[in-house]
């Protein structure tokens, strides 16, 4: 059944994982660019081993249509890795991080907010069809 | 991007524990190496005065020990002043010290005295020839290239790494780099923490020659190796095709000052022996450790004068405080200045001048910033009057004579040593024409005298002070006291941060009720005494920067507060401590030990309230203070802390006609360029290490260059580099 929430969803996890690649990469420029500040600091090392948990979850979550309650687990860990990585970005004076941790929690709020649960979707389809 | 948000400050906070202070411990090694520098430093000074505020005594001055520093016979005033109306020493008396055998320079002695002025290649303009660009210490650039519509097009025109830096991890103690480049006879001159000296092509960074002494490099005095950079001295006349007649100097943690040719790098044989002179071998009293030459000496008129640093905080009795003044071809000994009194220098020691000097070039005086004695918090076995310990004195040049003295700090305890070359400026007041001096301190005081008698241009109060409560220790009832120009910091410590209070469950509350403290200058108690301002200032050894032109006068300065403990000594157990803000001290030969705590809290976070550093501008002429600015910005693991936090400064600001300032100084490894009007930040750049030394500010075949050594402080953080980095506008 074709949903209007299935593509919504797609784009969130697609943000979602574009942040989560983009900011990975940009805080693994920001744990080894020398001359940046923060190279070889432990705060870039704490936002680029959650950068990439981040890439992690977020992979597992786009993965996973199993097991609901990864699903959920899955996504309150995201909120919390983005927000907290978003915050030390922002200490760190990183704003490409941050930007990227922005990205990504407009994903994420796009997949939590569109998609609400799978057995509660919308009650019409693609074509305005109502289907219950 | 600014961050004044207190909420992510305060999440931040917990998450990081971010702390400068415990950053200052971190570097500071264990033991009785891991000081703030300016304490672990160099040495400091001796207690003494109390008395009476602008006394003049006018007992004859003398360059030796048996002279000019004999206690009066009565009633002490704190300040001594052996004058001299009009800078002329009223006893020529003080004998030009021939040590060891060694003859005065008698070459050009005798035109010395006569002569007055600056010597000639040092006024060229666009040149930055000594430690404070000038003999004056003012820090001013007339460079004006670089102006506050430009600046923000400011960008990197070269980077030099010299090779020698340590992060205390190998074999070598860490490295302390605090070189200010020097600009003169076409060259940028630099001194590495490895004591060598290198030339670079001003314009391109380029090396021109290196000279390597293979110095030891262990912390013989200090925990890490430190150097703040090289003097340069050069002939009148220089005479062609010989060699030496332009020396470039360096000294070193064991007490060897070389000379080598400024054009080609190599030995000057004549200067000491085959290039290197033995400090040490003046090294005779109380002869605890070598007299570490970390600061070049000051140059004037064919003569070197040079002091030393110790090692602090170990000893009661240590060697006595000394200023030697030297011939710039030779070596050989001219003078010699002694600080503490015969009497003195057999139970106590140190005293000595271990920061940068000044020279009014006009009236042939050298003022100098003289240290405390030791032991330096408990000054029970040394009440006699000791006039010139922490002191302001200036001294005919040419004989080393006293011509008046000023103490700032009466029977110190605290290691409050003046610590930085009087500014010296020609001020207006009034309708006159003042000729001035100002003298920053570690109690956020300035100074402002006349530099010809040492009297006071804005008023010195005594203010009484409150009482030793240990056993065999007695305070001075009253302190030297500067209301104008304000201090550059609060008289009262700051007070709990709430949010360190919360963090550690009341912890810094709990602690602060149970520490003695009844304000400014509460001696050191074995309860435990809040010490605000302590040793590491207020302001370190960089001191200010004035616009001559105005009078407007740039300062940096640390807001911190320590523990000051004593501990008795069958108590004491010295506890080495690598990588702490706290340590043990011995003051051997003291009936008590010491123990120094920065006021962190279990995350080590500072317990009191921020700014932790500020930059201010005074206008000298009316001793109002202009604007007052936090500055900088607290970093530790990365994370930078808002920037109302400020920052705790090592370094100094340099001036240009442009009305620019441009610092380094702060914990955030940048370099800034401020708005002299205003004090906001017109632009910055990330340098690899917090740029702890002042900046090089020349004009080289057309174009003004900034040039900083960014070489690191353990006082700030962990982080070392050996990086030169020049600035200057894009073509």
């Amino acid at each position: 059944m074709a949903q209007t929430s299935i593509p919504a969803k797609r784009y969130g996890l697609w943000l979602l994982l574009i942040g989560s690649i983009a900011g990975c990469i940009a805080a693994a420029i920001a744990a080894f660019d020398e001359g940046n500040g923060i190279a070889y600091s432990g705060g870039a090392y704490l936002v680029l081993a959650s950068t990439a948990l981040l890439l992690v979850g977020a992979l597992a979550l786009a993965l996973n249509g199993k097991w609901k309650w990864l699903t959920i687990s899955l996504t309150i860990l995201i909120f919390f890795d983005l927000v907290g990585t978003s915050v030390a970005a922002y200490f760190l004076e990183t704003p490409v991080l941050l930007a990227f941790m922005v990205l990504g929690l407009i994903g994420w709020l796009i997949y939590l907010l569109v998609d609400p649960a799978n057995e509660n979707p919308l009650p019409f389809d693609a074509t305005g069809r109502v289907t219950r | 991007m600014t961050k004044q948000r207190v909420t992510l400050a305060f999440t931040v906070s917990l998450l990081l524990s971010a702390a400068p202070s415990c950053s200052w411990a971190q570097a500071q090694g264990g033991g009785q190496g891991a000081l703030p520098e300016a304490s672990s430093a160099q040495s400091g000074g001796q207690p003494q005065g109390i008395g009476s505020e602008s006394q003049q005594d006018r007992r004859p001055a003398q360059a030796t020990r048996s002279g000019a520093n004999n206690p009066p016979p009565n009633g002490e005033p704190a300040t001594t002043t052996t004058t001299t109306p009009k800078g002329e020493t009223t006893n020529a008396q003080a004998s030009r010290e021939t040590s060891e055998g060694e003859g005065p320079s008698e070459a050009s002695d005798h035109a010395e005295a006569s002569k007055r002025g600056p010597d000639s290649w040092m006024g060229e303009p666009n040149m930055w020839a000594t430690f404070n660009g000038d003999l004056k210490a003012q820090k001013f650039s007339s460079a004006d290239q670089i102006t506050r519509d430009n600046v923000k097009n400011l960008h990197k025109a070269w980077e030099y790494h010299t090779g020698d830096v340590s992060d205390g991890s190998g074999d070598k103690p860490m490295t302390v780099w605090s070189a200010t480049p020097l600009f003169v006879n076409d060259t940028l001159y630099l001194g590495t923490p490895f004591y060598k000296i290198i030339a670079l092509d001003p314009g391109t960074g380029k090396e021109k020659w290196k000279f390597d002494p293979h110095a030891v490099l262990k912390a013989l005095t200090q925990p890490d190796l430190k150097n703040r950079g090289v003097a340069y001295w050069q002939a009148e006349r220089p005479q062609a095709g010989l060699a030496c007649q332009k020396i470039v100097y360096i000294g070193t943690m064991d007490a060897k000052l070389y000379g080598v040719d400024a054009d080609t790098g190599k030995p000057c044989p004549d200067f000491g022996q085959h290039g290197m002179l033995d400090i040490n071998q003046w090294n005779t009293v109380n002869a605890k450790w070598p007299l570490s030459v970390l600061q070049p000496p000051t140059v004037y008129h064919d003569t070197l004068f040079l002091g030393w640093a110790g090692k602090d905080w170990s000893y009661e009795q240590a060697p006595p405080g000394t200023v030697f003044a030297l011939d710039a071809r030779t070596g050989k000994l001219k003078w010699t200045f002694h600080a503490l009194t015969d009497e003195a220098a057999q139970h106590s020691g140190t005293s000595n001048v271990w920061a940068s000097m000044s020279i009014d070039p006009e009236r042939g005086l050298l003022y100098i910033p003289v240290s405390s004695p030791s032991p330096n918090f408990y000054g029970g076995d040394r009440k006699e009057k000791i006039p010139l310990a922490t002191s302001v004195t200036a001294l005919d040049a040419n004989t080393g004579n006293v011509v008046w003295s000023r103490q700032l700090v009466h029977h110190d305890i605290w290691d409050l040593d003046a610590n930085a070359a009087p500014t010296l400026i020609d001020m207006e007041k009034d309708g006159k024409i003042i000729p001035a001096l100002v003298e920053t301190t570690k109690q956020g005081f300035l100074f402002v005298l006349n530099r010809e008698t040492g009297e006071p241009i804005y008023p010195i109060e005594e203010r009484p002070a409150p009482k030793s409560d240990v056993p065999g220790e007695e305070a001075s009832p009253t302190q030297p006291y500067v209301a104008t120009p304000a201090p550059t910091i609060p008289d009262e410590w700051p007070g709990v941060f709430p949010l360190a209070d919360w963090i550690s469950l009341g912890g810094c509350s709990r602690q602060a009720n149970k520490l003695r403290y009844d304000g400014r200058f509460t001696p050191p108690s074995l309860q435990g005494t809040i010490t605000y301002p302590p040793t590491t200032g207020g302001t370190e050894w960089g001191g200010g920067a004035v616009d001559p032109r105005t009078g407007i006068f740039v300062v940096n300065s640390s807001s911190v507060v320590q523990i000051y403990r004593l501990i008795k000594r069958q108590d004491y157990q010295q506890q080495a401590q690598n990588g702490e803000s706290s340590g043990y001290y011995a003051q051997e030969g003291a009936p008590y030990g010491f123990q120094l705590e920065t006021f962190l809290n279990w995350a080590g976070m500072p317990c009191w309230k921020p700014p932790y550093g500020t930059i201010a501008a005074y206008d000298l002429k009316t001793g109002k203070r202009l604007w007052n600015e936090p500055f900088g910005e607290v970093q530790k693991y990365g994370f930078y802390m808002p920037d109302s936090w400020g920052s705790v400064t090592i370094g100094a600001p340099v001036i240009t006609q442009s009305g620019l300032i441009f610092i380094g100084a702060s914990m955030d490894s940048r370099v800034r360029a401020l708005d002299l009007k205003s004090g906001a930040t017109l632009w910055s750049s990330l340098v690899d290490a917090p740029a702890v030394s002042m900046p090089a500010i020349y004009n080289y075949k057309g174009t003004e260059y900034v040039t900083f050594a960014a070489g690191g402080n353990s006082i700030l953080l962990p982080k070392v580099s050996d990086q030169v980095i020049s600035f200057a506008l894009p073509h």
